[in-house]
């Protein structure tokens, strides 16, 4: 009896030693070798330039064991023959990570709202019209040769590439073009809402050539309408001769059948298999680019995105080489499969990393409460951030303070730049004493436990953060403390998205930490968030009203009438922002980061900082040119 | 045979149906008990996704009216008792114009293997070692060990799931970190396939066996020492028979009855864990396809999965039920279970 | 893991009348001479005391974002150029919480609302049961339908959707959540042994001599019953903890109480496994199976106090 106690005491301590056992860290096993290399060298011999080739002793530290390094490239790789892409080597394949799976991965239909555009159909399948380049701001064409517009803004004129051919063989043309338009028409609001609404007509001018009228001037059409500028182009252009037997209900229309070989899009690659959580594809090699003169062939032969569970599978599955293209993974993740793959590379090589998602977060304030309908108290919350302790603590150190509103891509810079110089950017450390005096000019006293108080009314800022987006989460947690010392008793409330919404709603709400997926490249698409609309009462979920608030909106609609990246629109956009400074009901923090680990291991040729012919995000269309750019590792 | 009386089937069988009714009826206020619109938020999500949505108003009213989320709340029950009786779950939000009934019809088989699976393995695993926990002449040693292994009972499944996947798929890599099978093989009934389902569902259903099988050993050994104590055992031991044979033939065989009820009871459980652990697997069933539907904030799908599975329990439930005093003709069903 | 099957086990030991007055009479069996009733209870107590202490000695605000250095190793440990210190004795995590202060607070919430919600679930259970046993007739047959019908119900689905669908609960409404799945297993087992018990000589003596149904369940019947309330509790208690876990560690908690599953997803989803970052999920995960190990033996030691045979095998 006595000794079965024991034993049970016993057993609990050895399972808590084995747990502690099992939590070493993995090893790597680290040999040193002595290496014979011939080392070739350029040595100035009594003043003559020799080269010679010396062998030396070299003492080589290697991890063995894991992310053992592709073949020796003695011999040339084996290669898969054309019609057997479906089996392609692991060279001649190229993993990504596919953040969700689909109940139902049979369906090709790219107007589904979870569909299953970004694991593989838009990035290697449907060609855009036209990309968006962050850093130049420039629209640069793919399908689409060229689309200008009349003085007025409300012609446009789309040239199409000569040469384009569908994956089944038939000429890419105008009547695709006004086909998918009258398809949008019919079928608005669930498919191409945006063109039923701006387009009254498209006419066919020749074979490669588009007449759009519009509804009404919209300098921005191309841009928002035809071109991939976040995520996808959402109006993807169809075939007319597959599509126009699903007219009377396109949403319903699977756009899949392996016999007939749908879906059919002009990329250079189809689909091979699916599962729920995985997606193959093979590269054709009759794509049209190569005869067209467009491009080569991708190198590579065999797509697949794949979907693991938690971030420390897909971090297992990285260490192990069966993924090349990461999605957004923590900084924490990333420093282990670095330490473990070295071949893993990130948009920085070193701090912080990640590249900027183009929807920077901030703080935004209910101007209608009580307290915070006073702009200098929201004055003083501006000074008591400090932005740079958010991105050492909320992203330990993975992203980039922000200077304002905006996404800080080359685009922007001008923008932001122009804010610079008038005084108007946002500060990346705080100033708690300047944010204390101003609190303290409008009649709040510390009371006995620290905090500000004034009528027998502390100072509090509720901040509402979202439970889903644990990067948001942090950020409140961190905004909070800061607050906190400096006498504003602020406190995070954790919503789901959902109620968080609601929430939101009410006349009480104080403040959240919200998102702004606004402009690329051009501000006007941010700024226009706090418009409000037309004949709207209020501006934004910061119910933003005021004499400062109708100048602001005058300003914005002025530059509403600016083409995108237009230098004349660099000092109305400072002028409305003197506004949005001036009443401050939101005030930015950091930009939205992207950790994106991508394994050298197979592939070179990824987009970096210092190579940066598109971004890193290979969720989005802009992944065909990472596709068609990436190299064999050597 | 005589034990199954109609009074006892009618009975049983209203409970059946009532269940079924409440599960449902609990399912559908569960869903509208939310403040705040799912077709809003879902798209406000997207939109953080995937950048601005033009002309996001116009989609969401046409998805309210699409799902009939602005009828009155009786006249939307009213339909939804109707439709889910007929199994027409509608159609997926997130998935439009997918039917639910598709995406569930997918995943089904994936999560009733799963569950079969570990309910046998559980079941013959549990019942062996409880036995050979009870019985007085296993070897102390080994009495002894056997309590060490309640220690899983004590780990919640996705915390096993979580260490499982750990040592044997990332640092032994003897087991495929997610999925149901390889891309490489060809589903259908080929061996490759075969095996291939068997090597992925392999540390999934251990993650939920060793958590489980716990409990029927503790049932099992309590069983056992109850009927040790019983005259026609005490008889038998007494005629001097062979102990092993004793074992089987006056214990186990009685005690395994009622167990089979504790399976029964287990079952809601059971099913319950694997939702979890599908999701960290990543495992192509119905606890997936919850926990997506969560995400994505897809009522229709959250609303027939979780039916689905509710209807599935309480349909188990019920076939052990009436095959009971079938196979044990000491059961009778008439009086209550006094 | 479930209620249903915490039921299966009690529900499984004989009827109380036939071993029962033993426990009330003698002293001998009193429920301390059981050893895993007493090493569970007392590895418990030792946790409980130690929380306890910890919460008036430790500074809870280094539980919160930010107050303490990121990424610390434990004491005398070293990870990453940095070395544990003493004002960080467990460590640190990467958003700057201090892993003693996570535990202080987050255990003692973790058992409270485990605790919380199996006395909800008792209560309710004990009343029903008592009084379907009991009263009998149409009482009985309402208690025993509400009871099988919820019982078919998968109790942590359920809570999953709940969870899904609502504002994010607070600790009472967590605690109310959880018991709605664990009054079924009581109000069963009660119901049995009241209806068993009703026929014994001191419950009948009782009834003659004229006491209320009342003083009959206090006085007569409840302490008979209680080491099956010690064992359905701590099972109660258990499931309730479990099934929370369960739920926070996928993210679908209350994520603004920093219990100990919240603090383990934090850590699955910051990889702190890959980053060799053991004191992280380990902690954690070590108080949740000590507390779970000490409730598994606490209840098994009940089982055996009132079922004398389980002793001997």
């Amino acid at each position: 009896m006595k000794n079965r106690n024991v034993l049970f005491v016993m057993l609990l301590l050895v399972s808590l030693g084995l747990l502690v056992a099992c939590t070493t860290e993995p090893e790597t096993v680290v040999e040193t070798v002595i290496e014979q290399v011939e080392v070739t060298r350029i040595v100035e011999k009594e003043g003559e330039t020799v080269v010679e080739t010396v062998v030396q002793e070299v003492e080589v530290t290697r991890v063995v064991e894991v992310a053992p390094p592709p073949e020796p490239t003695a011999a040339p790789l084996p290669e898969t023959p054309p019609g057997q892409y479906q089996n392609a080597l692991r060279h001649e394949t190229v993993f990504f990570d596919a953040s969700v799976t689909h109940g139902d991965p049979a369906n090709f239909n790219p107007w589904i709202l979870d569909n299953v555009r970004d694991v593989g159909l838009h990035q290697a399948m449907i060609e855009p019209l036209f990309i968006l380049n962050y850093e130049t701001g420039t629209i640069d064409p793919y399908l689409g040769l060229s689309m200008e517009p009349n003085a007025t803004f409300d012609v446009w004129t789309l040239k199409l590439r000569d040469g384009v051919k569908w994956s089944d063989g038939e000429a890419f043309n105008a009547d695709d073009v006004v086909f998918t338009v009258q398809m949008f028409q019919a079928a608005a609001p669930d498919m191409g809402a945006d063109v039923a609404r701006w387009t009254a007509s498209a006419e066919k001018i020749d074979d490669l050539t588009v007449q759009f009228n519009l509804t009404a001037p919209n300098p921005r059409f191309q841009l928002d309408l035809w071109s991939v500028k976040i995520w996808g182009d959402r109006n993807s252009i169809v075939p007319e001769h597959i599509w126009k037997d699903y007219l009377d209900a396109p949403m319903e229309f699977t756009n899949y059948d392996p016999d007939k070989g749908w879906p059919v899009f002009t990329g250079p690659y189809k689909v091979a298999a699916f599962t729920s959580n995985e997606w193959v594809y093979i590269r054709d090699d009759n794509w049209w680019g190569v005869a067209a003169g467009f491009d080569d062939l991708p190198v590579p032969k065999r797509l697949i995105w794949t979907h693991y569970g938690t971030e420390e599978t897909r971090a297992s599955a990285a260490i192990n080489n069966e993924l090349d293209a990461m999605a957004n993974t923590t900084k924490g993740a990333f420093e282990a499969i670095a330490a473990r793959n070295p071949n893993f590379i990130t948009w920085t090589d070193g701090l912080p990393y990640a590249w900027q998602d183009p929807c920077p977060r901030y703080l935004l304030i209910n101007t209608q409460h009580p307290i915070w309908s006073d702009p200098d108290l929201r004055k003083a919350v501006n000074l008591a951030v400090n932005r740079e302790q958010i991105v050492t603590i909320a992203y330990e150190g993975t992203s980039y303070p922000s200077k304002s509103h905006f996404v800080q891509y080359g685009a922007m810079d001008k923008y932001i730049n122009a804010l610079e110089a008038a005084g108007l950017a946002a500060s990346p450390t705080a100033d708690p004493e300047a944010a204390k005096a101003l609190i303290e000019s409008k009649g709040w006293a510390l009371n006995a436990k620290g905090w500000y108080e004034k009528d027998g009314q502390v100072l509090t800022l509720e901040i509402l953060t979202m439970e889903e987006f644990q990067e948001i989460r942090r950020i409140g947690d961190v905004v909070a403390e800061q607050l906190r010392k400096v006498g504003i008793d602020s406190q995070t409330r954790v919503l789901g998205f959902f109620p968080l919404l609601g929430a939101m709603g009410e006349d009480t709400a104080q403040s959240a930490i919200w998102f702004l997926c606004g402009g690329v490249n051009e501000p006007y698409v941010s700024l226009n968030s706090f418009h409000g609309g037309e004949g709207a009462v209020q501006g934004g979920s910061e119910r933003w009203t005021g004499p400062n608030w109708e100048a602001y909106r005058q300003a914005v609609d002025l530059l509403a009438g600016f083409a995108p990246g237009d230098p004349a629109s660099i000092q109305p956009t400072v002028d409305a922002y003197r506004y949005l400074i001036e009443d401050m009901p939101n005030i930015p923090l950091t930009q939205a980061s992207q950790l994106l680990p991508l394994n050298t291991t197979y592939w070179t040729n990824w987009p970096t900082v210092d190579n940066p012919y598109t971004y890193p995000a290979t969720w989005t269309q802009n992944a065909h040119l990472i596709i068609h750019n990436l190299q064999p590792a050597k | 045979m005589g034990g199954l009386t109609i009074r006892y089937l009618m009975r049983r069988i209203g409970i059946y149906l009532f269940t079924v009714f409440a599960s449902a009826t609990l399912v559908f206020l569960i869903a509208r008990a939310t403040p705040g619109d799912p077709v809003e938020s879902r798209w406000r999500q997207i939109e953080m996704d995937q950048g601005q949505i033009p002309e996001i108003e116009a989609i969401i009213a046409r998805y309210k009216t699409r799902f009939g989320l602005d009828d009155p709340l009786s006249v939307q029950y009213v339909k939804y008792l109707g439709n889910t009786a007929r199994f027409d779950f509608g159609y997926s939000f997130s998935q439009f114009p997918t039917p639910v009934w598709r995406l569930i019809r997918r995943a089904l088989p994936w999560s009733l293997g799963l569950s079969v699976t570990t309910l046998l393995i559980s079941f013959f695993v549990g019942n062996t070692v409880g036995a050979i926990f009870a019985w007085e002449r296993t070897p102390r040693f080994i009495k002894s060990i056997i309590p060490s292994t309640l220690i899983f009972t004590s780990v919640p499944s996705v915390l096993a799931a979580l260490f499982l996947l750990y040592v044997f798929a990332m640092l032994l890599r003897w087991f495929p970190l997610a999925g149901a099978y390889s891309r490489d093989v060809q589903p259908g009934w080929n061996w490759p396939f075969i095996l291939d389902v068997i090597k992925y569902g392999t540390l999934p259903v251990l993650s939920i066996l060793i958590v489980n099988v716990g409990w029927t050993v503790l049932g099992m050994r309590a069983m056992l020492v109850t009927i040790a104590g019983e005259d026609y055992v005490r008889l038998a031991e007494a005629k001097g028979l062979n102990p092993f044979y004793t074992l089987y033939r006056y214990k186990v065989r009685n005690a395994l009855l009622p167990q089979l009820t504790g399976l029964a009871l287990s079952l809601s459980g059971l099913i319950a864990g694997q939702v979890l652990v599908e999701t960290i697997f990543a495992y192509p069933g119905m606890g997936l396809l919850i926990f997506q539907g969560i995400r994505s904030q897809d009522y229709p799908v959250i609303q027939a999965t979780s039916y689905m599975l509710i209807l599935l329990t309480a349909t188990s439930v019920l076939l052990i039920d009436l095959l009971y005093p079938l196979i044990d003709p000491r059961i009778t069903h008439d009086g209550g279970q006094a | 893991m479930t209620a249903a099957t915490s039921n299966r086990l009690s529900s499984t030991l004989p009827s109380p009348a036939s071993g029962y007055q033993d426990v009330k009479l003698s002293f001998k069996h009193s429920p301390w001479y059981n050893g895993k009733l007493l090493a569970g209870a007392s590895v418990l107590g030792l946790l409980v005391l130690g929380l306890l202490v910890g919460h008036s000695v430790w500074d809870q605000e280094l539980a919160y974002v930010g107050s303490s250095p990121l990424n610390l190793p434990p004491v005398g440990l070293e990870y990453k150029g940095q070395v544990g210190t003493w004002a960080h004795p467990l460590g640190t995590e990467n958003a700057g919480r201090d892993m003693l202060a996570l535990i202080i607070i987050g255990a003692p919430r973790s058992l409270l609302i485990g605790f919380t919600a199996a006395i909800i679930g008792l209560v309710v259970g004990v009343l029903l049961g008592f009084s379907a046993g009991y009263l009998g007739g149409r009482v009985d047959d309402v208690v025993r339908l509400a009871t099988d019908i919820t019982m078919n119900i998968p109790g942590l689905l359920v809570l999953i959707i709940i969870q899904s669908a609502l504002p994010r609960a607070g600790f009472f409404t967590m605690a109310l959540l959880l018991s709605l799945f664990s009054w079924q297993g009581a109000t069963r087992v009660f119901r049995a042994q009241v209806l068993s018990m009703k026929q014994s000589g001191y419950v009948l003596m009782a009834r003659l001599s004229g006491s209320s149904p009342f003083d009959i369940m206090f006085k007569e019947i409840m302490p008979n019953l209680m080491p099956y309330l010690v064992s359905n509790l701590t099972f109660g208690t258990s499931y309730s903890i479990l099934t929370m876990v369960g739920m926070e560690v996928l993210g679908l908690g209350a994520q603004r109480i920093p219990s100990l599953g919240v603090t383990l997803n934090n850590a699955i989803s910051a990889s702190a496994i890959l980053r060799g970052m053991w004191w992280w999920w380990a902690l954690p995960t070590a108080v949740l199976i000590m507390i779970f190990m000490c409730l598994l033996l606490i209840a098994v030691g009940m089982d055996e106090v009132a079922n004398p045979r389980l002793r001997d095998a």
